[in-house]
């Protein structure tokens, strides 16, 4: 290496670097960041109806209440082939379904509940099955019939009885595993509510009481026993009112969990003139309720929530009736907003990071999230049955409205 | 590649000032002087300062060059306010000069030009909205800036007057970063400027005479030439960059003087005047904070006892410098403008056969502005190394 080339390098080692640095404290008032308020009242709603879809609930519930029919309910039991080795003799058995503690309505006093069996489809999904798509349930099935017990603890179950045979036949699954359709009449005054599979306790179940084969060259004591198969999955088939049959007012949107009614609601965001690189630093989404035309223990017990829509509205008239839901949502959870209760009649949800999606147009899953209006859900509820109606006019719980706070670089 | 060499022509140029406030408005504070002997001279560059009669920075001078030159500097500054107390440093400027028969040189080189290095917080403060107090506040941040890659050449049109000439292309790559709090939510905002530009500049050396060297005068006028503009980029927290059109890059049009006047056989007086104005008003997306440009001025003498030849006492085997200067900058705010005073000290160590020489230059001043109410203190302290050698010399055949 040449002298020339060396003292280059020693030159180069000069490169020593020293640093200490403080944050210099002054306004910054006049950055070229400007903050913005807008707000709008410019809204369009549109309420829809989609089959109720309550797979994995903690009750079943069966009867029929506020229009809404539950009197069919699909359930499966966990496996119970094991019924069918050859030193097991099955005596008899029953299915059963313990009412919830906190159901204080009425107990038919002669019971026509009925469970039929039949094998299981393929199409059976818990949390996708619902009264519009479940077309595969055959006509002729066996029933059993049941009685309602109480036992020492004051529970009430609901039993269906079953015979050795018929419990031999539940065990051949040779041909596939069994589904229970729980069956009511059509027009009762009541809707039971029994604990469900997802449930802690009291879970649905088969009980069979049964006894050990004795053979020559056994020598052991045989002798009674039971053996218990709890329920696996439960869906409850609920067939809402339908929107067009008088029970809703088409001057209010409508939100509700066993009616499957939804609403979108779409804020006119031109008019706020947010520019795509702006950062929402706070949105707001009022909406007044009508308390007269919900449906609901209180409204304060109900919690909704927004989401971005996949996919475009095209028809905005109300009362639209579906047999699935064709306006799908993201996911994302920066797809949705917040969700919250109604404070007095008025719902105000925090849509910031789901106002910042569709005005920054990110991305979930590949799928840029465009604004085509907010799909509202009610998540949560005291009751299935609760439902809400949302004005979409001025009154004096005020009128809808999203405010935004942003900022603009 | 090329993107990696750039990179690192720009960490070797970019990184030398402490932060200021002051950085953020324009295109940062310019620098006075890139090399250790100027900056104990307190001038510019333009007079002498190495010795009576070399400066790394005007070309007229490096025809009196004997041995081929290669000279590095570094430089660490330190800026304090108050309670606020900055420092950085690095390696800041190469120069390599090739003297032609004593008549020519040509050279080149690399140094900074301006710096944007700052960070700043702003007060928290709160709105009401929507019923909700959202608690706000901001934090602003730059770094980058401005160098320049430099060739010139001199001739000695007669043993009094030389002329000379220096081409700059000014290069540069200026990152400005804000994180906004709203309440829960934060969001950053960057921008990236990237600049691109040329100075032409004409020197000029008259002295008396050639061989006592009694008084030497220098003048010099840089303008921008060619094609020069600034490409920003914009970048967003959730959409992609956002590319701007090209906008001007504005350049100063500088006229600089200067004067050395030997008062006695080794000790000799300079003074220097720098006069700086842009044409047109600057691009406001280039402040970070609010502040106009408009023209600057500086005015510096010094005094430098240069060594004494084939003398026994270690005193006279060093150059000696001090100086005086203040300035106005180029940047202010509603007629408020900046200004700065300071003095140097400065000594040069030479030692070899080939001209070889090592400085070191202090200065202490301080800067009144607009953007505190307490002026900034502002300590620079540069080393210098200057190597010669009979690189692209031709010598003797045995």
């Amino acid at each position: 290496m040449s002298r020339f080339l060396i003292r280059v390098l020693i030159l180069s080692s000069m490169l020593l670097v020293s640093c200490e640095n403080d944050a210099f404290v002054t306004s910054l008032d006049h950055t070229l960041l400007t903050t913005h308020e807008a707000s709008t009242t410019s809204f369009r709603f549109k309420t829809y109806q989609v089959p109720p879809t309550l797979g994995g609930l903690q009750r079943i519930y069966l009867g029929k209440k506020d229009g809404i029919d539950a009197s069919r309910s699909l359930v499966e039991f966990e496996s119970h082939e094991i019924l069918q080795w050859s030193n097991i003799a099955v005596d008899s058995g029953h299915f059963q379904f313990t009412l919830d503690t906190t159901y204080s309505g009425l107990i038919p006093e002669v019971n026509t509940i009925t469970m039929g069996y039949f094998r299981r489809d393929s199409n059976f999904a818990e949390l996708e099955s619902n009264y519009s798509n479940v077309d595969w349930i055959i006509n002729d099935y066996p029933k059993l019939s049941s009685s309602f017990v109480t036992d020492s603890m004051g529970l009430t179950h609901l039993r269906f009885p079953l015979d050795s045979a018929t419990v031999e036949t539940l065990a051949d699954t040779a041909e596939g595993s069994w589904l229970y359709l729980l069956e009511s009449p059509e027009d009762v005054g009541y809707m039971l509510q029994f604990y469900a599979s997802e449930s802690p306790v009291h879970q649905p179940l088969l009980r069979t009481f049964l006894h050990r084969n004795s053979s020559e060259s056994d020598t052991s004591e045989s002798g009674d026993s039971t053996r218990v198969f709890l329920g696996s999955t439960d869906v409850t088939l609920f067939v809402p009112p339908n929107l067009s049959s008088g029970q809703f007012d088409s001057s209010f949107s409508y939100l509700g969990v066993a009616t499957g009614l939804v609403t979108i609601v779409k804020p006119d965001i031109t008019e706020l003139n947010i520019p795509r690189e702006a950062t929402i630093g706070r949105a707001k989404l009022s909406l007044p309720f009508d308390v007269e035309s919900s449906a609901g223990v209180a409204l304060d017990s109900l919690y909704f929530q927004a989401y971005a829509l996949e996919d475009s509205v095209s028809d905005w008239s109300w009362g639209e009736v579906l047999t699935s839901d064709t306006y799908e949502h993201h996911s994302a959870t920066f797809a949705r907003s917040s969700s919250s209760a109604p404070m007095g009649s008025i719902l105000k949800l925090d849509v910031t990071e789901l106002l910042q999606s569709v005005i920054s147009g990110r991305k979930d899953d590949e799928t840029t999230i465009f604004y085509l209006g907010f799909k509202l859900k009610m998540i949560n509820s005291k009751t299935i049955f609760d439902y809400a109606a949302v004005r979409s006019d001025s009154s004096a719980a005020g009128q809808p409205l999203l405010e935004v706070f942003f900022e603009v670089p | 590649m090329k993107f990696r060499r750039n990179h690192w022509l720009i960490l070797l140029t970019t990184i030398v000032t402490a932060q200021s406030p002051y950085n953020a408005v324009g295109y940062g504070i310019l620098m006075d002087a890139p090399d250790a002997a100027s900056v104990g001279f307190s001038s510019t560059g333009l007079i002498p300062s190495m010795d009576s009669r070399f400066s790394t920075s005007n070309p007229t001078t490096w025809t009196d060059l004997v041995f081929t030159n290669l000279t590095g500097n570094y430089s660490n500054q330190d800026v304090s306010s108050g309670d606020y107390r900055s420092g950085f440093g690095t390696l800041s400027s190469v120069t390599f000069i090739v003297p032609i028969s004593g008549k020519y040189s040509i050279g080149l080189g690399m140094a900074p030009v301006s710096r944007k290095i700052f960070d700043l917080v702003g007060d928290s403060t709160t709105v009401i909205f929507s019923g909700d107090t959202l608690s706000m506040s901001k934090s602003l941040d730059g770094s980058g800036g401005i160098s320049t890659l430099f060739g010139g050449g001199a001739w000695n049109i007669t043993e009094n007057h030389a002329i000379g000439a220096r081409f700059d292309f000014l290069f540069g790559v200026y990152n400005e970063h804000t994180v906004s709090h709203i309440d829960y939510r934060s969001s950053e905002y960057a921008r990236r400027f990237a600049y691109k530009g040329t100075f032409l500049a004409g020197y000029y050396r008259f002295v008396n005479d050639p061989k006592a060297r009694r008084l030497s005068v220098f003048a010099s006028f840089q303008v921008p030439f060619g094609e020069y503009y600034i490409k920003r980029t914009d970048f967003f927290e959730f959409i992609d960059p956002d590319p701007q059109p090209r906008t001007e890059f504005v350049l100063p049009t500088t006229l600089s003087g200067g004067v050395i006047y030997r008062l006695l056989p080794t000790i000799h007086a300079g003074a220097e005047f720098v006069s700086r104005s842009f044409n047109s008003r600057q691009n406001p997306d280039l402040n970070s904070l609010d502040g106009n440009m408009g023209s600057a001025t500086r005015f510096s003498v010094g005094l430098l006892r240069e060594k004494v030849f084939g003398s026994r006492d270690w005193v006279d085997w060093f150059h000696y410098r001090v100086g005086f200067f203040k300035r106005s900058h180029y940047i202010d705010r509603l007629k408020d403008g900046l200004t700065e005073v300071g003095f140097s000290l400065g000594l040069g160590i030479p030692f070899g056969l080939t001209q070889n020489q090592l400085d070191f230059g202090l200065r202490v001043s301080k800067r009144q502005g607009f953007l505190s109410v307490t002026p900034e203190s502002i300590t620079q302290l540069s080393v210098g190394l200057t190597l010669g050698d009979l690189w692209m010399v031709k010598g003797k055949r045995r």
